[in-house]
């Protein structure tokens, strides 16, 4: 488990939140249409389960202080473009307040706690980003 | 609304679930439990089904650009909740402050349109 995203890392997460936003909307697109567009649900239903394999392997490698926030805040930001510009969903401020205020909670929410979280496990976390940072 | 509060619900406790069954599964597979490892990995894929389900239908009747950080952070609190229910995980300061945070966002996404 590492608290450093080497360039792999940061591939994966670019990958991972690009299937998990492409997957939604997709996923939505094919819905919306009527009658309901099979072949680009399915579609969306593969690249979103592509997003959710991605998001494992990250929490998996890299401390989930670290990688859930980046893999949520960006899946939401490319959900947020890609709705506004293919399906011409409105962008309101209170839509763009909400979204923000959940990847600033995420992000605190997933923050290891000093002192609790390395005497739990010494492997994870912050303890691990403290062995990466004397590597 | 109740009915898209308690889609919201089921995709974040199945979520939180699903996520808990791979990383069972994980370990068991780094313990050479290959034959658990299949079973409980298994088990994840049909919990992730039911949460995608459960979207499906909210994203029916909402915008995906609505929908889906409504669902992320309720899967984000499922997951707190049951961290701290079944795995005893305190609920420290800092944790209050996300939840509350990630709450306040729920809520004025739900306003702007959720699903009715």
């Amino acid at each position: 488990m590492s608290g450093r995203l080497s360039a792999n890392g940061i591939v994966l997460i670019i990958a991972t939140a690009l299937c998990s936003g492409i997957g939604i909307t997709t996923l939505k697109a094919g819905l919306a249409a009527d009658p309901i567009r099979l072949g680009l649900f399915g579609a969306g239903a593969v690249i979103y389960g592509a997003g959710i394999l991605g998001g494992i392997a990250l929490i998996g490698k890299y401390a989930l202080s670290i990688a859930y926030p980046i893999v949520v805040g960006s899946s939401l930001a490319v959900v947020a473009v890609i709705s506004a510009t293919a399906l011409a969903e409105p962008v309101t401020p209170l839509k763009l307040a909400g979204t923000a205020l959940i990847v600033i909670g995420v992000a605190v929410l997933v923050r290891p706690t000093p002192g609790l979280d390395e005497s739990r496990s010494p492997d994870r976390s912050s303890a691990a980003t403290r062995r990466d940072d004397r590597d | 609304m109740l009915t898209a509060a308690l889609l919201y619900l089921a995709y974040g406790f199945l979520n939180a679930a699903a996520m808990g069954a791979v990383k069972r599964a994980t370990g068991m597979l780094a313990a050479r439990e290959h034959r658990g490892a299949i079973a409980t990995f298994a088990a994840g894929g049909c919990l992730y089904t039911g949460a995608l389900v459960a979207l499906v239908v909210l994203l029916d009747s909402g915008d995906a650009s609505t929908v889906f950080p409504i669902a992320i952070g309720t899967a984000v609190l499922a997951t707190t909740a049951v961290g701290a229910r079944f795995y005893a995980e305190p609920m420290t300061a800092h944790k209050l402050t996300g939840t509350l945070a990630v709450l306040a966002g729920i809520a004025l996404t739900f306003l702007d349109g959720a699903p009715q």
